[in-house]
């Protein structure tokens, strides 16, 4: 350690420790001075703040459940730095670019060692056996400048479920330094798409945040599309063409049954779920003519809400499941709509040039986001629940379908190309319209749905 | 040590003891005051990550608030420890060394009239940028044991000394103060990060107490304007970015002879 | 139990071949686009079977009408074609018929369907006020998900934006 480094060590180890100089401060209800002020106006920058992340520590390697626990410590590392980077906040060197840690530092950081690769944190943890089959996982983040810890997080789990460790330290990581509630322990549904263009296979899919643990839920057999996890990921919603019919199945993930969510002669599509999983929005078309209903997830008689001339599609709860946010066309074009859940003061929020559709309110409940069509794109942007301060995220040929992160952070959608080839890929893109970038799936996908955070 | 009177023995006597404190205070800080043996056998929290296909979550309860500065609280107390995440059965928290008694800093020579910064130096714009400080008063002579090396070398180059005191006024004085905790407090303002939406539109207004050498000795309040639905979540990560810079630009290197006006400072701070 | 691309590619190429014999609404396999629209579905074995796919594709004027953007009505040049697949389903009482409705990839996927709907159904309701039963008529949306020409230019776009009506076999 340098003089000076020690000086300031050992000044903020005087003041940790001298807190009855401290209290000896008048408080702030004394008469107000005016005394000398300041402003200091910094950069917003795009840079993203260094963070290290070595491999976790481990006591001793051995093996539980066939995975190596010192293995585990760099693979849970690698998880947590790319769920970092993926944030597009982060610049973090992953345990393939710093040096190992010993279990002595995980609680000790040697700060000087960080400090000299320019990282702002540092993440220290250790993954070991917990002696009754499990795991144990447990990371630290600490601020090298201050040299102190930040928060820490600790799990035992099942050792199948190293990544949910992962992502739930990347998560207090994430959360702790930036503000933002947490977003990456969770899952997407979405639809996997292979096959030309005019005789496309769909298949409905489930995968973790980061693309991790994927699996085909429908066999491409049907069409699938339009799927929607509930709140506690049990059940996923979507729409099959099974037998040549247009219906809303009820999925439940655990024991893969499905039925139907409404009986009907007529074509059901566009399935939400309420934010307490207990009800479903869909759209049912009668004679030709499509407006929303809204049904008990288990079943029952449903409560139509909108009866207009136009196509009245979709729909998407506020977090708080007082109202809901739909699309219309009954002014002549597709525009966004809000109303109450009994489908009562249906008020229109879009006004800008050109066609608003597919409305997904956001979980922190400040904005709605939609696609925008006009001068030949659609374009992902986001409003606030008036209709205001409307803003593009996106500018693509046809970038379609926003689905929102947990935290209301990112979003995610899908874009596809023009021409015979004409794929869908699945994308995502910071609130603030910086780190778009493509997720990797293993076919095509659209339709994405995220999820909320994994208890 | 010698016996004798010399200055310059003096002077080596004093240094002396000044680098045997230091080794104390380095021994000090060495030695675990904690029960460090005991750190690894308990886990920090026991807590049943369940597949997610279970009928019954037993989810832990993970404070998912960053435990960050509160919005608008007053904070007179302590400056770099942040809140521990609460879970019961943690092994004990990093705990620091109870401080050892740090030596002293002594005290300044009479400042010299180089710390009078000429007018026109003061009228730099407010960039953040890392520049070497040409505004900051003073170019210390060496052997003012101020123990924070960082600066000392800008110190010495860049501010031309003046020979005339009296001839400047308070407002310059004043003025030249500004300009020089602004310019400390702004490169890691700068480098810590805030990121979200309309988090331009924040303005953190911290109150801050320094000692006469000017140290930081608390935070007498941290609020922050500007505040919406969307940026509400940055606040606390505003709030500690400012706290922060503040105490890694501290200590201030300020002429003693005005502490009355420095030594109760308001800074606003904001990202555009 | 997951069946194979591959497999459900040669089973897709199996049934196109055979569509041309009579159609079954095939239960397990999305039906082709407008799969028995084609014309080329060589059966080989002389003759078409009245009554047939093949025989009311050879028989009316056309199989499906088309609409303008965003648009469900029936148009003049609609009607002419309805009017002779009216014709055709008169002689052939028993024939039932599904009625696919399509739009074109410029639109969002739910509203789509919603569109598609509205033609299909168009579609129908012309057809009955020619006398045809309506129960003999069968409805389905594909939205955008079973375009007939690929490309992204306003020709293709325009061949999509259809309804098609298909025999549904015995």
């Amino acid at each position: 350690m340098s003089a000076s480094r020690l000086f300031a060590l050992s000044l903020s180890v005087l003041l940790c420790g001298a807190p009855a100089l401290a209290q000896q401060v008048p408080d702030a209800s004394s008469p107000p001075r005016t005394g000398p002020e300041e402003t200091v106006t910094g950069t917003l920058s795009q840079d993203r703040t260094v963070i290290a992340v070595p491999a976790l520590a481990t006591p001793a390697a051995v093996n539980v459940a066939g995975l190596n626990t010192s293995t585990l410590g760099k693979q849970i590392a690698e998880v947590i730095a790319a769920d970092l980077e993926r944030s597009g906040l982060y610049a973090p060197l992953g345990p393939g670019s710093v040096r190992a840690i010993t279990m002595a530092e995980v609680r000790a950081p040697r700060f000087a060692d960080w400090q000299a690769k320019n990282a702002d944190n540092v993440v220290h943890g250790f993954v070991q056996a917990s002696g009754t089959g499990g795991l144990v996982v447990g990371c630290y983040l600490y601020d090298t400048d201050l040299g102190s810890e930040l928060v820490r997080q600790g799990f035992e789990i099942q050792p199948g479920d190293w990544r949910r460790a992962a992502h739930k330290c990347a998560d207090a990581i994430y959360a702790r330094l930036s503000g933002e509630s947490p977003f990456f322990d969770s899952r997407v549904a979405y639809i996997a798409e292979s096959g030309p263009k005019g005789n496309r296979i769909k298949r409905l899919a489930i995968m973790d945040s980061d693309g991790g643990n994927h699996r085909f839920i429908t066999n491409g057999q049907a069409l699938a599309i339009s799927p929607r996890f509930s709140p506690d990921y049990k059940k996923i919603v979507y729409v099959s063409y099974l037998n040549n019919r247009v219906r809303v199945f009820i999925y439940d993930v655990a024991n893969g049954s499905q039925k139907l969510v409404t009986e009907s002669a007529n074509a059901t599509f566009a399935p939400r779920w309420s934010p307490d999983g207990r009800q479903i929005l869909y759209s049912m078309a009668v004679g030709g003519n499509t407006d929303i209903y809204r049904i008990s997830a288990d079943g029952g008689t449903p409560v139509r809400l909108t009866n207009t001339p136009g196509i009245d599609v979709g729909g998407s709860f506020s977090p708080d499941g007082k109202k809901i946010v739909f699309e219309s066309d009954r002014s002549g074009g597709q525009q966004i709509y809000t109303m109450n859940i009994d489908g009562s003061n249906q008020q229109r929020i879009s006004f800008g040039g050109g066609r608003y559709a597919t409305p997904e309110w956001s979980p922190r409940g400040d904005l709605i986001a939609f696609t925008k069509m006009g001068g030949g794109e659609f374009r992902i942007g986001v409003m606030t629940p008036s209709g205001g301060s409307a803003r593009l995220l996106t500018n693509s040929w046809q970038d379609e379908a926003p689905t929102w992160s947990p935290n209301g952070r990112v979003i995610q959608f899908f874009r596809t190309s023009p021409g015979k080839e004409g794929k869908s890929q699945l994308w995502q893109v910071d609130l603030t319209g910086v780190n778009l970038r493509r997720l990797p799936t293993p076919q095509d996908g659209s339709d994405p749905s995220w999820g909320p955070i994994l208890p | 040590m010698a016996a004798t009177t010399a200055p310059r023995g003096n002077r080596n006597a004093s240094i002396a003891i000044a680098v045997l404190l230091h080794i104390l205070v380095i021994g000090l800080l060495s030695v675990q005051w904690s029960r460090g043996d005991r750190r690894f056998d308990n886990p920090p929290m026991e807590v049943d990550l369940v597949a997610e296909t279970a009928t019954q979550s037993s989810a832990p309860v993970i404070s998912e608030t960053p435990p960050a500065a509160r919005l608008g609280e007053e904070d007179a107390t302590d400056i770099a420890s942040p809140e521990p995440v609460p879970a019961p059965p943690i092994p004990e928290p990093v705990v620091r060394p109870t401080p050892a008694p740090a030596p002293k800093q002594v005290a300044r020579p009479v400042p010299a009239p180089p710390k009078k910064t000429p007018p026109a130096a003061t009228k730099a714009p407010p960039k953040a940028a890392p520049k070497t400080p040409v505004k900051k008063p003073g170019a210390q002579p060496t052997g003012r044991p101020t123990g924070n090396l960082d600066g000392i070398g800008r110190e010495l180059t860049k501010s031309p000394s003046k020979g005339a005191p009296a001839a400047t006024t308070s407002a310059q004085v004043k003025r030249s103060i500004d300009v020089s905790i602004k310019a400390k407090v702004g490169p890691p303002w700068n480098r810590c990060r805030v990121s979200g939406l309309d988090v331009d539109q924040l303005v953190t207004t911290v109150k801050f107490r320094l000692s006469q050498s000017g140290a930081l000795t608390s935070f007498s309040s941290v609020t922050t304007s500007g505040v919406n639905e969307s940026n509400k979540p940055q606040v606390a990560i505003h709030q500690e970015c400012a706290k922060k810079a503040i105490q890694l630009a501290s200590p201030f290197d300020l002429d003693p002879d005005n502490y009355d006006y420095w030594k109760e400072y308001t800074l606003h701070l904001e990202k555009k | 139990m997951t069946i194979r691309k591959t497999t459900a590619m040669i089973a897709a190429i199996t049934m196109l071949t055979v569509g041309a014999c009579a159609k079954k609404a095939p239960d397990t396999l999305p039906p082709a686009p407008d799969g028995s629209g084609s014309t080329d579905t060589g059966t080989g074995t002389g003759g078409v079977v009245p009554g047939s796919q093949a025989d009311f594709v050879a028989n009316v004027s056309s199989d499906r009408i088309f609409f303008d953007l965003d648009q469900y009505n029936v148009d003049a040049q609609d009607q002419t074609t309805l009017q002779s697949q009216a014709q055709w389903l008169a002689r052939y009482p028993a024939v039932r018929v599904t009625l696919e409705g399509h739009a074109d990839e410029r639109g969002t996927r739910d509203y789509n369907i919603a569109l598609g709907e509205r033609r299909a159904n168009a579609a129908k309701n012309y057809l009955s006020s020619l006398g045809v039963d309506p129960n003999r008529i069968q409805v389905i949306s594909y939205g955008k998900e079973r375009p007939a020409a690929l490309g992204s230019n306003e020709e293709a776009w325009a061949q999509n934006r259809r309804a098609v009506t298909v025999v549904i076999g015995n």
